[in-house]
């Protein structure tokens, strides 16, 4: 009979691989548990064939039992590929994954995200490269899947040519996009931490002009669940708690461990796995989930789809830039805007702007707070027109909103800088 | 690997920004182009108050697996003046092996790329 592994005696890459396993069955298991089984497949065929456009809650198209079993198999999905590539997992994995099964819950889904991962695959085969240099880009690209969704239901072609035509697209997006998000990272310094989610909306913005020209247009929905299912809230609280409790176990039952984190700005790179451990980064995963809970369940938020993915999105960050200290001025920036906008903070994309907002989590832990709130404010002003320019088909909208926002910002706080004397030589 | 050249430009730049932020005075470095790969030293003078951080320079290299960041990030490379953590650990990323040595006076860097 094998043995009970203590935690400690497993390696760090090891560890990480078995809760994001853990992660995706848990996903997987819960959609299982909570869906009538004669209802899984109709509900989950509505999923698929869904244009996935901003918003589209997969907790209304296709009931919430379906869209977690959609963000169950996405992850496993993307798990295995990481796995079979012979990534080392680190706090990028961590994240690349756990934003996979977040937006499942709103956009993407097995069928429109893997002519993009073809398209990446084929990048790196161009290349003459192992796929595994590319792939953590390649399954951030995925958030233009509501392109290749969006072509197959809207040209006016046999349904053959449709998904020819967006299967080429979907390609082109996985090809197209490792050449840009370098560049990108250098525009923003590494402040914005959603990089690929400002290259795609590049990308998203020329793709959409010549759509456009060809009198094809997409327009964001609104597709939202209200409310907080108790059992939801409490499932999610209790999925932080075991991340904490094993974290805690991880590093050795050091609370101190975590506050040390919060010394980071954030800035990318900033792998928490390799500056402080596996066991401080997990505590840190756990208490951000908690917290973004919190913050809905302050404002009267709702717990759906895209609220539920922006929550895995921001655990699966709290491994690579975000953690409290570098979180709540933007939060704080977000929520106090709505006192000057013409927005309430439970509104759907206010509480989404609360949430991804943290992609400039990094200007609050370089400049200070203030810099942090004034980011999150801005935030908040720009995210709710910017989609429009891509009808609402690229799925990181904060992220493209974040780069433009820390764009703008950053050469402006650097400016103010003063040169320290004693370094000024 | 694409880019080669200007990461290892890159790199340069970067190690030249963490170093000054040590408070060296002088610095020496040396770029040899050798068959597939570049070698890079660095030597060094350095402020006894900042000893710890290049001693957790040791924890940023020397790892061994695919992380695949790199392509993502590698620009961010020797982006700013800071020469900080996260740049550092980049270069880690970017690094095949890594040596350091540390003295009450000096510290000397190679790097292999």
């Amino acid at each position: 009979m094998k043995r009970f592994e203590h935690p400690l005696s497993i390696k760090p890459s090891e560890m990480i691989h078995r809760v994001l396993l853990a992660y995706g069955c848990l996903l997987l298991i819960t959609g299982l548990i909570v869906t009538p089984p004669n209802q899984l497949l109709p509900q989950l065929s509505a999923i698929l064939v869904s244009s996935g456009v901003l918003l589209s809650d997969y907790f209304v198209l296709g009931g919430i039992g379906p869209a977690l079993v959609n963000a169950g198999i996405v992850t496993l999905l993307a798990l295995l590929l990481s796995r079979t590539q012979g990534l080392s997992y680190s706090g990028m994995s961590i994240a690349a994954i756990m934003i996979m099964g977040g937006f499942a819950l709103f956009g993407k889904n097995p069928l429109n995200t893997a002519p993009i991962l073809l398209g990446n695959y084929l990048f790196s085969r161009y290349q003459r490269e192992p796929w595994s240099r590319y792939l953590y880009i390649g399954l951030f690209s995925t958030c233009l899947a509501p392109f290749v969704s969006y072509l197959w239901t809207a040209l006016p072609f046999s349904p053959v040519i449709n998904l020819a035509i967006g299967g080429l697209a979907g390609i082109f997006i996985g090809f197209a996009i490792p050449t840009v998000a370098p560049h990108t990272a250098s525009f923003h310094l590494g402040y914005n931490l959603y990089n690929v989610g400002f290259a795609a909306g590049f990308i998203a913005i020329a793709i959409m002009s010549v759509l456009r020209g060809f009198r094809l247009d997409s327009q964001s929905v609104m597709f939202w669940r209200k409310g907080i299912d108790i059992w939801l809230a409490l499932w999610l609280a209790a999925g932080c708690l075991a991340l904490f409790l094993l974290g805690f176990i991880l590093a050795e039952q050091k609370l101190s461990t975590l506050w040390r984190i919060t010394r980071h700005s954030g800035r990318a790179i900033a792998d928490f796995v390799f500056m402080d451990g596996v066991g401080p980064t997990f505590m840190n995963m756990a208490v951000m989930g908690l917290l973004c809970l919190g913050y809905l369940l302050l404002i009267g938020g709702d717990l759906n789809g895209p609220t539920l993915g922006a929550i895995l999105t921001t655990i699966g960050f709290a491994a690579f830039g975000m953690h409290p200290r570098n979180c709540a001025p933007i939060a704080a920036g977000v929520w106090a805007s709505t006192f000057l906008l013409r927005y309430q903070p439970a509104d759907p994309s206010i509480q989404l702007a609360a949430l991804f907002g943290f992609g400039l989590a990094p200007i609050a832990g370089q400049f200070g707070p203030i810099w942090g709130f004034v980011a999150g404010m801005l935030h908040c002003a720009i995210v709710t027109t910017v989609g429009s320019v891509y009808g609402g088909l690229n799925l990181y909208n904060n992220g493209f909103t974040a780069g433009l926002v820390a764009l703008m910002l950053v050469p402006f706080i650097e400016s103010l800088k003063r040169e320290d004397e004693s370094n000024a030589a | 690997m694409r880019h080669n050249k200007k990461r290892v430009i890159k790199i340069c730049e970067e190690l030249t920004a963490f170093l000054l932020r040590m408070g060296a005075t002088e610095i020496e470095s040396k770029l040899q182009r050798e068959a597939g790969h570049y070698r890079l030293t660095y030597r060094a003078d350095y402020t006894p108050a900042c000893r710890g951080e290049l001693e957790e320079l040791k924890e940023y290299f020397n790892r061994s697996g695919r992380f695949g960041a790199v392509e993502e990030y590698w620009e961010l490379a020797g982006s700013s003046d800071m020469g900080d953590g996260s740049e550092l650990l980049l270069i880690g990323m970017m690094t095949e092996q890594a040596d350091i040595q540390l003295t009450d006076a000096q510290v000397e860097l190679k790097l292999m790329i």
